[in-house]
């Protein structure tokens, strides 16, 4: 380490709304720090491999992302060894970062799709990868699109909207025994809420979201859009969450969509969505369809 | 009639919203001519909002729903891709009407 300043940033819960809040006040500390520290990232002793989940993992890699941008020299502390090992050793986040890649596979875990970083030439291929990969391993027969359509809406939402500049990762885990597959996507650009009220007089950040999730409706900012991508996100999975600025919208088994302000500004977009694969129809062709 | 091979046009180009482009350029091209048409769906995963906002909607806009309906059919297309297909051009052609 060099003869700078030190910066800790701890983890100390991977609860969501303290995991959440953790990354907004290390973003916000580092955007208005305008020195070029050493900063350590550090995660409690209590934190187990197995909670962290595909959120907590995108949201780390933007954090990281940003601090290296800023010009820091970032370290993760080994202090929480097991996790350590399973960040470094199997998920290989020093090669995103230190390494500059986009995709790296993992070492070890095989039910995850390790972490990229969302490159807008590879977006439609890398949707297509991950359903091939599902339908190839697990399920033959069954009508997979669902996970490809999700995941492409989500990117180009990203490429359309945030204004990222190359911070925006994604990453899929798939638990076998419930068959469920767990998307994760974050990017630190203006944020959806944001881009809502850029173009629209509304009130908070909750409502912007909210109407954002609306079909049909759109900013417009590119002639592809025409306000269906996140409402195909969320009517074609069985959870979904998404969180951007101090807005979050969710969807549980009931349908019911629940729109709340947030007690902190995340600088960009979360959304999350779980897909239940056991629950998908098998695959019928119809040799002639009529709209 | 013509038979437009959805996967050579969806391979065709690297962003999906430039192979929208291309088959709307298809559609177009035979609907000019009186020919019906028929979009042979194999092969082809899912049809991204991005795609059909550039192809389907865009015909959808400049010629009307029912241009659409009597004279474009889909072979080879899964259940759930045609439910799908039904329900977006139910939600464009709703949200046409809402502006």
């Amino acid at each position: 380490m060099s003869d700078k300043g030190l910066y800790w940033i701890a983890f100390d819960s991977t609860e969501q709304h303290i995991w959440l809040w953790a990354v907004v006040n290390a973003y916000n500390r580092v955007v208005n720090r305008g020195v070029y520290d050493d900063v350590v990232i550090t995660f409690d002793d209590s934190i187990d491999v197995q909670s962290v989940k595909p959120f907590h993992l995108v949201t780390l890699a933007c954090l990281i992302h940003h601090i290296d941008k800023m010009g820091h020299h970032v370290y993760v502390s080994s202090k929480n060894k097991n996790l350590s090992d399973y960040l470094f050793n199997d998920l290989g986040f020093q090669e995103y970062f230190g390494g500059g890649k986009n995709y790296v596979e993992t070492k070890t875990s095989s039910n995850i799709f390790n972490l990229w970083r969302i490159v807008e030439s590879d977006k439609d291929m890398y949707a297509k990868k991950v359903e091939d990969y599902f339908r190839s391993r697990y399920f033959h027969d069954k009508d997979l699109s669902a996970i490809s359509l999700c995941m492409v809406e989500a990117y180009y939402n990203v490429f359309d909207h945030a204004e990222a500049n190359g911070n925006a990762f994604s990453i899929i885990q798939y638990d076998k025994a419930s068959s469920r597959l767990y998307v994760a996507i974050s990017d630190f650009g203006i944020g959806v809420a944001q881009s809502v009220r850029r173009h629209n007089n509304v009130c908070s950040d909750r409502e912007a979201i909210k109407m954002a999730v609306e079909d049909g409706f759109t900013v417009s900012s590119t002639e592809r859009n025409r306000g269906m991508g996140l409402g195909n996100i969320f009517s074609m999975t069985d959870e979904v969450m998404l969180i951007s600025n101090s807005g979050m919208i969710s969807k549980k088994h009931d349908g019911k969509l629940e729109p709340v302000g947030l007690d902190f500004m995340y600088p960009g977009t979360l959304i999350c969505f779980e897909i239940d694969l056991s629950s998908m129809e098998d695959e019928e062709i119809i040799e002639e369809f009529n709209i | 009639m013509r038979k437009i091979q959805l996967l050579d046009i969806m391979k065709s180009r690297d962003l999906l919203s430039d192979a929208g482009s291309v088959f709307y350029k298809e559609l177009i091209s035979a609907l000019s001519s009186s020919d019906k048409v028929t979009v042979d769906m194999t092969g082809v995963n899912s049809m991204p909002s991005v795609f059909l906002n550039v192809s389907i909607g865009r015909l959808i806009d400049e010629k009307g729903i029912d241009t659409l309906r009597n004279n474009v059919a889909f072979a080879m297309i899964t259940k759930q891709q045609a439910l799908r297909l039904k329900e977006y051009i139910e939600k464009y052609s709703a949200s046409m009407v809402n502006c």
